[in-house]
């Protein structure tokens, strides 16, 4: 038992350092983004009208990413502290499923968007894929809510068991 | 729930503390009291042994069935 909660904290820490890596870059391409999309915007003026609506998407799903950052270390410092079957982790788990599906939504919004805005846009396939993968998050963190209520049931189980 | 655990008035007949069961059986007097008061969900049979043993009693006097219908 001891040498899986070693195991558990050495990979907490791992996945802990990586999720801030991804949360500083995230950060930062949101701060460049608006600049980035302007001089685009300034490049090809025929569709300089949708800067705007793509930039307020891409903001907004990068926001939702962070959230997802900041939630999941609050889920590996529960992890750690050996309170992963508790009412806070799942809940936790239950909001990153949430913020995925709302990147989904958002990334949807933005298929049909530049399809009604631009004819054939190669940007639809990715955009798809990432719709696609983002509800594929939100059904996998909503089974890992589901299960860790579960745990929580078993967990109960053993310390009532005298 | 349907087991009612009368571990108190075991004690009582013995003239017997919660302390001193803990103590002689080596489980934590937090979890003899939880218990005690019905909120356990199992029992182990080494837990029923050792209670029984101490308090020189049958598991019928600790644990009683109430229909609840």
């Amino acid at each position: 038992m001891k040498s899986i909660q070693k195991q558990l904290k050495l990979l907490g820490v791992i996945v802990a350092v990586s999720l801030l890596a991804l949360f500083s870059i995230t950060a930062l391409i949101m701060v460049y983004l608006p600049k980035l999309s302007l001089e685009v915007a300034k490049m090809y003026t025929a569709e300089a009208h949708m800067r705007v609506p793509v930039l307020i998407q891409s903001e907004l799903a990068m926001g939702l990413f962070l959230v997802i950052c900041l939630l999941g270390l609050n889920v590996l410092r529960l992890v750690v502290k050996g309170e992963m079957y508790s009412n806070a982790s799942a809940k936790t788990l239950l909001f990153i499923a949430l913020c995925f599906l709302g990147i989904g939504i958002l990334q949807l919004v933005f298929i049909f968007y530049i399809r009604s805005q631009v004819g054939g846009s190669i940007t639809n396939i990715y955009s798809a894929l990432i719709a696609f993968g983002c509800v594929a998050a939100a059904a996998l963190f909503t089974l890992f809510n589901r299960l860790t209520v579960q745990g929580m049931h078993y967990k109960q189980d053993s310390e009532l068991t005298i | 729930m349907a087991i009612i655990v009368n571990l108190d008035v075991v004690l009582a007949q013995k003239k017997q503390s919660l302390t001193w069961l803990a103590d002689t059986i080596g489980i934590n007097i937090n979890n003899l009291s939880i218990l005690k008061t019905g909120k356990a969900k199992a029992i182990r049979f080494s837990t029923l042994e050792a209670i029984c043993e101490a308090l020189s009693c049958q598991p019928g006097d600790i644990l009683e069935y109430k229909d609840n219908a």
